[in-house]
This record gives structure tokens, sequence and C-alpha cells, in this order.
């Protein structure tokens, strides 16, 4: 099927491609899926030492959140890649997959979860406290609970943005998906075909993601609203 | 001090005991930063006693209230919930606070949470209270303010008079031995506000010791052993709610209630 430039379609490339994709594809939802976990944890983790304004420890944080959200993810990898192995640690690629992906997603997960327990009404904290709920006690059953509600959709966002960006690991050529597509590529300038797979296995999965974050939201969602 | 005979005919509250003490305020002061917002407030409520706060905006009735459970630590001065120093080093203000009720003007119920578990997340976490009995006693506690059709609601699926109730229930699953009120009923539709009342009188009828901040003059008249009225952080006139009500001695009072009682 010529088109104006003259090029032929092949569908047939994908398929014969379609083992290597495949295993390029387990490792893109390797990093992603330790990188989203472990964002989440890390989020809720010092984005509760955050809000609790518990002292050092905070300023910590901040500074951790300063770093990763002001500098390029690019540079981020190739620090862990290449520069730290001149201070005597050497990662491999996946784990400079997992681990780039979760400081970058930690870090803007730690604002996000900030934000959500900081916008908790105060009055509610109060009504446990004078129950008899100790401070972090507390925490756990009302300011966790409405907090993460309320910082849910902007972590999601983050999250699948986390799955996205492991196609950054191209850059330290770690055989994730991306990867695998250029390297096909590079052999077979089949480069319509390659490209036009993954963008449709990125998109596939992307909106799975978005589906399942949506349902999360509604199960959790305040019954009688805001 | 004395428990003055009921003015409201025949009220099935048990006498106030006046020997016992529930609740005793000593020369307690608060300051935020260099501003004093209590300046020395002693107060003693004894058991059983229903004592109503009242005074202007920005008095510190909400601070006096607060300094009792200790929500707010205080700057100077004692407080003392049957006979134990509460100020004292070392006490462990969590479990005082599970005697000590209180009940807020914008309800704080946990909006997660339905009525039910309302009520019972503090005995179940706090006095490991097995899930079928709490829910059993939260079911009765529920019917008791008229809301047994609601314990599965959440809290923005009710109505404020609604919420204020199960708020009521909420402080009395932990067999509180004394209820604080911080104007219950200001943020409710005046429609509402006597469905509230309603179940702070049954509370108060049943011997409740209670410390009520209210703009109810009504209310305080009717169920009040005694009316304090707070103003510029200190006790500025106490007494028999119809006395200070009818025959304000204090000059402040009396230009309060001109405003309130218009
Ligand atoms: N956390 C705080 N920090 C600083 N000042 C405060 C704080 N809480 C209360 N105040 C001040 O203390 C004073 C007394 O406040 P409080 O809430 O006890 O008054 P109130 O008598 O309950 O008034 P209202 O009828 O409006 O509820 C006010 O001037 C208030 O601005
Ligand atoms: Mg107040």
């Amino acid at each position: 099927m010529p088109d104006a430039a003259g090029y032929h379609f092949e569908p047939g490339f994908i398929a014969h491609h379609l083992g290597e994709l495949g295993s390029g594809l387990l490792r893109t939802l390797a990093i992603s899926s330790i990188g989203m976990a472990g964002a989440l944890l890390v989020g809720v983790l010092l984005g509760a030492i955050s809000s609790l304004r518990i002292p050092v420890a905070r300023h910590l944080i901040t500074v951790y959140v300063e770093v990763f959200r002001n500098t390029p993810l690019l540079v981020q990898i190739f620090f862990l890649y290449f520069a730290l192995p001149d201070i005597g640690l050497q990662f491999e690629g996946f784990t400079v997959g997992w681990l780039s992906l979760l400081l970058w997603g930690g870090a803007y997960n730690v604002e996000n979860f900030r934000a959500g327990f900081e916008a908790v009404e105060g009055g509610y904290v109060e009504a446990c406290r004078a129950l008899g709920f100790s401070r972090p006690a507390a925490f756990r059953h009302v300011t966790l609970p409405l907090g993460a509600r309320i910082a849910l959709p902007s972590v999601t966002n983050i999250l699948i943005s986390v799955f996205k960006n492991s196609s950054f690991m191209v850059a330290i050529s770690y055989p994730e998906l991306t990867d695998t597509a250029v390297n096909i590529v590079a052999v077979s300038f089949r480069v319509f075909e390659m490209f036009l797979a993954i963008g449709v296995i990125y998109l596939g999965l992307v909106w799975l993601m978005s589906l399942g974050a949506g349902a999360v939201e509604r199960h959790y969602a305040i019954p009688g609203g805001h | 001090m004395t428990n003055p005979p009921s003015v409201d005919g025949p009220s099935a509250r048990p006498p106030a005991d006046p020997r016992a003490a529930m609740v005793e305020l000593r020369g307690v002061h608060k300051s935020y930063g260099s501003v004093e917002v209590l300046k020395g407030v002693d107060l003693t409520v004894a058991r059983g006693e229903v004592v109503a706060v009242i005074g202007p905006s920005g008095g510190g009735k909400s601070t006096l209230l607060r300094c009792v459970n200790l929500l707010e630590p205080v700057s100077a001065g004692q407080v003392l919930l049957e006979g134990e120093d509460l100020t004292a080093a070392g006490t462990d203000l969590n479990t005082v606070r599970r005697r000590i009720g209180m009940v807020f003007q914008q309800f704080n119920l946990f909006p997660h949470l339905s009525a039910v578990d309302n009520l019972t997340l503090a005995p179940r976490k706090l006095l490991r209270m097995p899930k079928d009995e709490a829910r059993k006693r939260a079911l009765a506690l529920l019917a008791r303010v008229g809301l047994a059709d609601k314990a599965d609601a959440h809290p923005r699926q009710l109505s404020g008079g609604q919420q204020q109730r199960v708020a009521i229930a909420r402080a009395l699953m932990m067999d509180p031995h004394v209820m604080l009120f911080d104007e219950v009923t200001s943020a409710l539709d005046p429609e509402l506000v006597s469905e509230v009342l309603d179940v702070m009188r049954d509370l108060a009828r049943s011997g409740m010791t209670m410390l009520c901040v209210t703009h109810e003059m009504g209310f305080a008249r009717e169920l009040g052993d005694r009316l304090v009225f707070v103003d510029g952080g200190v006790i500025a006139e106490h007494g028999r709610p119809a006395d200070v009500l009818d025959r304000p001695q204090n000059d402040r009072t009396r230009q309060f209630l001109r405003k309130v009682l218009r």
C-alpha cells in the first residue's frame, strides 16, 4: 500500500516482532509497577511526616522534593546510571529503571499527599482527639483517609506519568518497550510500524489505568458529596 | 455552691451532688502568644450539674471549654476532673479525654464513615470493644436520639440537626462522665434547633454533668442549674439562670442581655 512518500506499510512486520515487543513490555511493566508502588508509598509516608511538621525530617524531605521536582528526569537517570559509579555505586539498568521512576514520582506524590493531608479540616482531627485518640491515631483514622481522598486525582496522574516515563530508559539502553522498538527500527528501518505499535500499546495501557483510577475514585467517593 | 430547686415544675432530674466536683478550673490562664484570652478563670461544675455559659463573641467561651479537656494546654492554673489534676506532669490526656464528651458547633462528624461507624470508631479502637457489641450499643444510642433509621447514612446525607444528634451519640458511646457543648445549635436552621435541644434536655434529665456554651437563653433558663457569663476572658457574673437573666448585677451582663434578648 504505497502512500505519498512511497512508504509501504506492512502490518505483518509488527506480528513478526511481537515476541521481542512482549518481553520489552514485560520489562516496562516491571519497572513501572515497582516505581508506581514505591512512589505511592514514599508519597504517603514522607507526605505524612511533612504535614505533621516533624522537625529535621521535614526539612530533609523538602530538599529531596525540591531536587527531584526541579531537575529533568533524564538528568536524574543519567546521574544514577553514569555518575554514581564514580563514587562506587554501580546499579544495573533494571535497578536504575524502577529507582529513578520511584524517586521522581515519589517527589511529586510527597507534595500531593502533604497538600491533601493539610487540606483536611482541623475540626475532624479535633473531634477525634476529643474522643481520646492520640495524635498519630487521629492521623491514621481521620487525616489519612480524608487527605488521601483529596490527593487521589493528582496522585493517579503522577502514577500514570511514572508509567509513561518508563520509556526514558531508552537513554541507558535498558530494553524496555521503547528501547526494544528503537533497536528493531535500527536494523529494519520499519519506523512507522514500530512506533505505531508501541504507541497503541502505551495508549491502551494508559487508558486502562485511567479507567482503574476512575473506579477507585468512585469507590472511595464520600456519600453525599464534598 | 448550692443546687437551686427546679423552677420548671416536674423535672425528673436527680439533684446534683454539691459535694462532688466533676470539673474544677482553678485560676486558669490561657494566652496565644502575647494575647491573653483567659485571665484567671475559677469554675466548679458539680457532678450532675448543668452549667450554661453565655457571653459575647470573642469573650473566651470556646477557649474555656477547650481547656477543660485540654485540647488547648493552659498557660497557668489547674484543671481537675473528678479530683484528678489533669495539668499535673505525666497525665495521660488521651485516656482522660475518654471521660469527657465534646460536641462542636460544626458537628465534625467523620464524613467518610457512616453514622454507626462514627459511633463505633472510638470504642472499637480505644476500648477494643468487639464489633457486634459496638454496633449494638451504637444502634441503641442512635435510637435514643431518634435516628435509628439513619445508622447507615453518611454525615453529608443528613440534615444539620440529624448530624448534631449523631455527634452527641458519638460522644456518649464512650460513657463520658461530663459533656461539653460548644454552641451546638448555632450552625442549625432555626427549625432544626429544637430536635437537638430535645436530646440535650433528655441528657440533662438523665443526670449527665453538662457544660454548655449556648446562645439559647430559653434553654439556659430551663435546664441550667447555673449560668456563667464570660466576657473579656473572665467569669464576669454567675448565678441561678433566672437571677442572672432577669436581674443581672454586672453592667457588661446587662449590655449583653439587652442585645441578645432584644
Ligand atoms: N488559636 C488561636 N490563636 C490565637 N487567638 C485565638 C485562638 N483561638 C482563639 N483566639 C482568640 O481568643 C479569643 C477568644 O476566643 P473564643 O473562641 O474562646 O471566643 P468565644 O467566646 O468562643 O467566641 P464566639 O462566641 O465567637 O465563639 C478571641 O479573641 C480569639 O480571636
Ligand atoms: Mg466560640
